[in-house]
């Protein structure tokens, strides 16, 4: 399907990356790598002055409505990916934000890096092994260079204020909105309500912080992708949602991201500067967790049902909403999974 | 013939087919294919379980509802406090329903073992 437009989009492409990079760029072919309801991401293959540069361009799909919480322009994520790498942050560096005038929808463009997307390789295959043993000092880097960036550098994007607190009330919103009626969900609910406190401090969250928004390489983290969810809040938000048992891809024994321990996290995350980590918080967060991918799992599910984004990944979806009970109920049984 | 052939049956069919299809695909074809392979694997397991009526019957006695509207005034229920949301016994019942319809989503999730194993 991107063949026919890209066509069409290439000599354009090139013109605004020819601007960006101040030299001459063609843009050779464009690939689509994913596609979600709001979003799509290109491989873009480029010429720069005769050698090969390859890039990745990612656009609003114009279809918004699939996800209502992913309305972030491309403008902002763009921004924000600078801030984290100035930050020291690993990101793909932004190469050039589309403007109304170049015709090419809403959307970025940035340096491909390459490396594993898929977590069950990367958690699984023998030749990762080595990239494993450094995720976990890696993530914790990362975050804590996140989570120390001045708020100063991001208070002018528009960034939604959300704390532990906020976040149980929007989640709330969005699943009453969905029609409820998951009585694990309610207990859920009720006993997170005390659980977790107001953040006096927030910081700038990535949101999205788990396997399948990461690059890996043999050597460890490359990259930090989808910034769609960034917002400002409690930093245990990002290390909780690491922690979700969803992110850990069956390997529960590693709880952080199915890669590391709590505790050699939590020990990394305060060498690089992070904030002190309360355990008891950070198992609250990690419950918030699994209601929130059980909630989203149910968003995405009913926009197969009511029509806004039908196909048969988002009906089956729906049925996951079971793992993320079994999670909360293993969590109210144990004290966490 | 062995008898009529059920949901269950007609679900391994297409299921089959797909197999058959599946070398055929690529991308967005391939992965959606795998995903409804999935599917019928659920549907095959739903139409052969025997355990999931009990929740909607639970719930149904509970609330003087049926169905759907049942499961909702016992969520309604919860939420007002007047079940109570720490009791450990609703835990155990919760956990039981759960694992009953989780060995039909998804019996390889490693939770569904961990829940077992404390029962």
């Amino acid at each position: 399907m991107s063949d026919m437009k890209s066509d069409k989009r290439n000599p354009r492409l090139s013109s605004v990356l020819s601007k960006a990079a101040a030299a001459e760029v063609t843009v050779t072919s464009m690939t689509a790598l994913s596609g979600g309801a709001a979003s799509m991401s290109y491989l873009v293959e480029t010429e720069r002055d005769g050698g090969p540069w390859p890039l990745v361009l990612q656009v609003s799909s114009g279809d918004e409505t699939g996800d209502p919480s992913r309305t972030m322009s491309r403008a902002v994520q763009a921004a924000l990916q600078q801030r984290a790498a100035n930050a020291g942050m690993r990101v793909p560096a932004i190469v050039a934000v589309l403007e109304p005038e170049d015709g090419l929808g809403d959307g970025f463009v940035m340096e491909f890096v390459s490396g594993e997307t898929l977590a069950p390789r990367y958690l699984r295959k023998p030749e990762f092994a080595a990239a494993r043993e450094r995720l976990t000092t890696d993530t914790a880097q990362a975050l804590a260079q996140l989570h120390g960036i001045a708020r100063l550098e991001f208070e002018g994007l528009g960034l939604p204020v959300l704390d532990g607190p906020a976040q149980l009330g929007h989640l709330r919103d969005v699943y009453d909105s969905l029609g409820g009626g998951v009585p694990v969900f309610e207990m859920a609910f009720a006993r997170l309500k005390d659980r977790l406190p107001p953040c006096k401090a927030p910081v700038l969250v990535h949101g999205d912080f788990r396997s399948g928004n990461f690059i890996v390489g043999k050597d460890g983290l490359r990259s930090v992708l989808d910034w769609e969810l960034a917002h400002i809040g409690d930093p245990l938000l990002d290390i909780g949602w690491l922690s979700t048992n969803t992110w850990r891809f069956g390997n529960w024994q590693k709880p952080v991201g199915g890669f590391g321990q709590r505790e050699a996290f939590y020990t990394a995350y305060e060498a690089a500067g992070g904030r002190p980590v309360d355990l008891r918080t950070a198992l609250a967060f990690e419950m918030l967790g699994s209601l929130r991918w059980g909630v989203m799992c149910m968003q995405m599910a009913a926009a197969h049902l009511n029509g806004t984004a039908q196909s048969v990944e988002r009906a089956a979806i729906g049925r996951r909403v079971s793992e993320t009970e079994a999670d909360l109920i293993h969590i109210m049984k144990h004290g966490s999974v | 013939m062995a008898g009529p052939v059920s949901i269950a049956d007609l679900a391994e069919s297409v299921s089959m087919y797909l197999d058959e299809i599946a070398p055929g695909l690529s991308g967005r074809q391939a992965f959606h294919g795998k995903v409804a392979r999935n599917v019928l694997a659920i549907i095959a397991r739903e139409a052969r379980a025997v355990s999931l009526a009990a929740e909607g019957d639970w719930y149904a006695a509970r609330t003087g509802a049926t169905g759907e509207a049942a499961r909702r005034e016992y969520c309604r229920l919860i939420r007002s406090g007047d079940v109570d949301p720490f009791d450990d016994g609703l835990v155990a019942r919760m956990s039981t329903f759960v694992a009953a319809r989780l060995a039909v989503d998804n019996p390889g999730f490693s939770t569904l073992a961990r829940l077992q194993e404390t029962e």
